[in-house]
C-alpha cells in the first residue's frame, strides 16, 4: 500500500521535499519486507526507534535550500541546510536496509549542493551521486552495511567544502545495528557546530560568513541545534526516574568538542559513536571528533534542572550550552 | 653477514641515507636470532611486517640533515629532517627487541639535533650529535604499541625542531606480530608555521604563528599535495591499514576517510587494547598516533581527511584509489 502510493505521488511528478513530508509521518514504521517511507525528524527530536525485524528499502527525501534566519536573537545569518533546517532532519534506518535517496536543490539556490553520508560506503559517501544543480533533483541507493552514528552534509567543492558545512548543511543518519538499540525513556540529538562570520555586525544586521574565520578557527558562534540560545529557550524535557538518550554529532567545521553533563557523569558512552564495542561507563565528558557523533545515556534521579556543555575555553559563551528539565 | 656487510661500508664512510637505502631493502626481513638492520622506507610506505616469533637487535641507521625543500608547489621551506625525509622513516620492531641506533648529524647541519624515543621504552632514550658527529644509543622495546619520535633539541627551541619536520613513528609490535593485512601505509599530520610570502619564495619560520595556532599548511607527508599527486592504491577486498600519526603541535586531528568507515581503530596506537569497531572518525591527539584499518568495498577515489575541514584547504588531506569491480547493490545512482 505504501509502495503503490509513493508510486503515485512519484508518477504525479509530486515527489519534493514538501509534498512528501506530510506522508512520511503516516508510513513510518510500518513493517514492510519491501519499501517505506523514512519518518524524518528535526532536532532536538529523534525518528522514532526500529521496530521492523528484517531490512527494507527507506525512501528518504531531502531538499538543498538556502534562506536568513536566526542564529542568535541579535542577528540572521544566510543558512545552506537540508529540508530548511540547520541541522538538517535526523534519519533512522537498520543495518542492512537501503536507503534510495533524492536530493533536489531548491529552485532559488545559487550554489550547487550534494550530500557526503558518512554512513555509506563508497566513493564521497554517495557525493557526487547526490549532487544537484539549483532546480535539479538526483538520487542514489546505498546499503547500510555498517550501524552507527553518522554525520551527513554537503561536499561541495565551490566555493568550498569547508564553507557549505560552515552554512549550515549537515544532520545526523543513525544506523541501528540488528535487533535495534535498547528502549529508554526519552530520546533527543544535539548538533555541535560553529559558524565563522565578518566582525563588527551590528544588532539586527545580516551576519556574513568569513571564510578567513574559518581559516584562523575563530568561531564567533558555537552552538546547539543551530541557534545560539536553541536549547536555553527551549530546554530538552524528562521525568525524575528516566533514561535519557542524546546522539550528539559534531560536524565542526573545526573544532573538536568536548561534550559533558554539569549535574552528574554520563552512564554510558558509545566512543566516537560506535555501536559494535561495549560503551566506556560512567563519563565525566567524552570528547568527540569533528565529523563524529557519540552516544550517551544516563538515567535523571532528581528533579532539577541540568546543563549540556562544552566546557571548552569560551564555547559555552558562545552557546555551546544546552538545558534539560527534569520535573 | 649483512652485520659485517654494513661495519665495512661504515668504516668506507659511505653511511649516507640514500647509499643504505638501497642496502635495507636488500637485508629487510632477514630472520635473525642476532642483529638485523631496520627497513627505512619513505612515508607513504610503511616497513614490512615483522615474522621473527624471538627478539633481535635492530641496527637503525638515521642522518638528521637541514634543507630547502618544497612544502607546496608555489613555496619552499627550511625543512629539518632524518635521512632526507620528512617525515622520518617509519621504524618498526617487536617488543623485546634491542634498537641500536645509530645517529649522524650531517656536516653542513647549522643546527645540533637530537631524538626521543622514550616512549617506547623504559625510562629515556634520547641521542644527540652536533653537526658532523655521531652517536649511539641502544635501549630496549619495552612497550608495545605505535609512537612518535622526535626531535626535542632545546636550541633555538624543541618546537622549532618539531615543526621543521623531525619526527616519525616507530612501531613496537606485539610477540607474534598484528594480524596480517593486504595493505600499509604510513601517513603523517604535521603543521608548519612560516611567515607569509610571494609565490616561489622560501618561507621562514614563525615562532608568532606557532603561538597564535596560525597554521599556514596542515599537510599530510610533508607536502601540501604529497598523497594528492601520488595516490595510495588498493583493491576491493583488500584491507588497508594506516599507520596514521599526528605530530602537532597545536591541532588534534579528526581523522576520517571519506566514503569508508574505519572498521577497527587502536585508539593513541594501544594495540593491547581491542579495538573500537565501525568509526566514521577518529581523533589522533597531538604526538600521538593510530591505527586504522578498512575493507575496501567499493572502486573509486576515497579522501583522507582531518575532518576539521578548513584545514583541508591548508593540504590536510590525501586520496586512496580503489581498484575493482562496482558492486550495484551497494552504491548506485537511481
Amino acid at each position: 500500500m505504501s509502495i503503490s502510493l509513493s508510486r503515485c505521488v512519484r508518477t504525479a511528478g509530486l515527489v519534493g521535499a514538501f509534498m512528501m513530508t506530510p506522508y512520511l509521518g503516516i508510513h513510518a514504521g510500518v513493517v514492510s519486507a519491501e519499501t517505506i517511507k523514512a519518518q524524518l525528524a528535526f532536532a532536538p527530536n529523534v525518528p522514532p526507534p526500529i521496530k521492523r525485524t528484517e531490512p527494507a528499502t527507506v525512501l528518504v527525501n531531502l531538499t538543498a535550500d538556502e534562506w536568513l534566519g536566526p542564529l542568535s536573537d541579535d542577528n540572521n545569518y544566510e543558512f545552506w541546510g537540508f529540508n530548511k533546517h540547520t541541522p538538517g532532519p535526523m534519519i533512522r534506518v537498520m543495518l542492512g536496509d537501503t536507503v534510495e535517496i533524492r536530493m533536489k536543490n531548491d529552485k532559488n539556490s545559487k550554489e550547487s549542493h550534494n550530500i557526503d553520508f558518512h554512513a555509506i560506503t563508497g566513493p564521497g559517501g554517495g557525493a557526487s551521486l547526490l549532487n544537484s544543480e539549483p532546480g535539479q533533483e538526483s538520487g542514489g541507493k546505498f546499503k547500510m552495511i555498517i550501524p552507527g552514528i553518522f554525520m551527513y552534509h554537503c561536499a561541495t567543492a565551490s566555493p568550498s567544502i569547508p564553507e557549505h558545512v560552515a552554512n549550515g548543511m549537515y544532520g545526523t543518519i543513525v544506523v541501528e545495528p540488528a535487533g535495534g538499540l535498547k528502549p529508554v525513556d526519552r530520546e533527543y540529538q544535539i548538533t555541535q557546530s560553529e559558524f565563522y562570520t565578518k566582525e563588527g555586525a551590528e544588532k539586527g544586521e545580516t551576519m556574513e560568513f568569513s571564510y578567513e574565520a574559518g581559516l584562523d578557527e575563530r568561531p564567533s558562534h558555537v552552538v546547539y541545534n543551530g541557534h545560539k540560545t536553541s536549547l536555553v529557550k527551549n530546554p530538552l524535557k524528562a521525568k525524575a526516574g528516566e533514561t535519557v538518550r542524546i546522539f550528539f554529532t559534531n560536524v565542526g567545521p573545526n573544532f573538536v568538542d568536548s561534550f559533558q553533563l554539569l549535574e552528574k557523569p554520563f552512564d554510558r558512552v558509545y566512543t566516537e559513536g560506535s555501536l559494535a564495542a561495549p560503551p566506556a561507563q560512567n563519563v565525566k565528558m567524552t570528547k568527540v571528533p569533528t565529523g563524529g557523533a557519540v552516544m550517551v545515556e544516563f538515567k535523571v534521579d532528581k528533579a532539577g534542572t541540568y546543563t549540556l556543555v562544552d566546557p571548552v575555553g569560551n564555547r559555552k559563551d558562545l552557546g555551546a550550552m544546552g538545558l534539560l528539565k527534569v520535573e | 653477514m649483512p652485520k659485517s656487510f654494513l661495519h665495512n661500508m661504515r668504516h668506507a664512510g659511505f653511511i649516507s641515507a640514500l647509499v643504505m637505502a638501497s642496502c635495507f631493502a636488500i637485508t629487510a626481513g632477514v630472520v635473525s636470532a642476532e642483529t638485523i638492520q631496520a627497513q627505512l622506507l619513505k612515508a607513504p610506505k610503511a616497513p614490512a611486517p615483522i615474522t621473527r616469533t624471538q627478539p633481535a637487535t635492530v641496527v637503525v641507521n638515521l642522518e638528521a640533515s637541514e634543507w630547502v625543500g618544497l612544502i607546496s608547489d608555489d613555496n619552499r621551506m627550511e625543512f629539518w629532517g632524518i635521512n632526507g625525509m620528512v617525515p622520518a622513516p617509519m621504524i618498526r620492531v617487536m617488543v623485546g627487541d634491542t634498537v641500536e641506533v645509530n645517529f649522524k648529524n650531517k656536516n653542513d647541519s647549522k643546527e645540533s639535533h637530537n631524538l626521543d624515543f622514550g616512549k617506547a621504552t623504559d625510562g629515556a632514550a634520547l641521542v644527540s650529535a652536533e653537526p658532523g658527529k655521531e652517536t649511539k644509543l641502544t635501549f630496549k622495546a619495552t612497550k608495545q604499541g605505535l609512537f612518535i619520535y622526535q626531535s626535542s633539541t632545546a636550541a633555538p627551541s624543541n618546537i622549532q625542531h618539531l615543526l621543521s619536520g623531525m619526527y616519525g613513528l616507530i612501531l613496537v609490535e606485539p610477540v607474534g606480530g598484528l594480524k596480517p593485512v593486504q595493505v600499509e601505509y604510513y601517513v603523517m599530520q604535521s603543521e608548519f608555521y612560516l611567515k607569509d610570502g610571494k609565490k616561489n619564495d622560501t618561507l621562514p619560520f614563525s615562532i608568532d604563528r606557532v603561538k597564535a595556532a596560525d597554521a599556514s599548511y596542515i599537510v599530510h607527508n610533508g607536502h601540501m599535495t604529497a598523497l594528492v599527486k601520488v595516490p595510495l592504491r588498493s583493491r576491493v577486498g583488500e584491507t588497508t591499514r594506516w599507520f596514521y600519526g599526528n605530530a602537532g603541535v597545536n591541532f588534534e586531528s579528526s581523522w576520517h576517510v571519506i566514503g569508508e568507515m574505519l572498521d577497527r581503530v587502536w585508539p593513541g596506537g594501544d594495540v593491547s587494547k581491542p579495538p573500537l569497531e565501525s568509526i566514521q572518525s577518529t581523533l589522533v591527539g597531538t604526538g600521538e598516533a593510530t591505527i586504522g584499518e578498512f575493507k575496501g568495498e567499493m572502486p573509486g577515489t576515497y579522501v583522507s581527511v582531518d575532518h576539521s575541514l578548513f584545514r583541508t584547504e591548508k593540504g590536510a588531506l590525501g586520496l586512496l584509489k580503489i581498484d575493482g569491480t562496482t558492486d550495484p547493490s551497494l552504491f548506485r545512482g537511481l
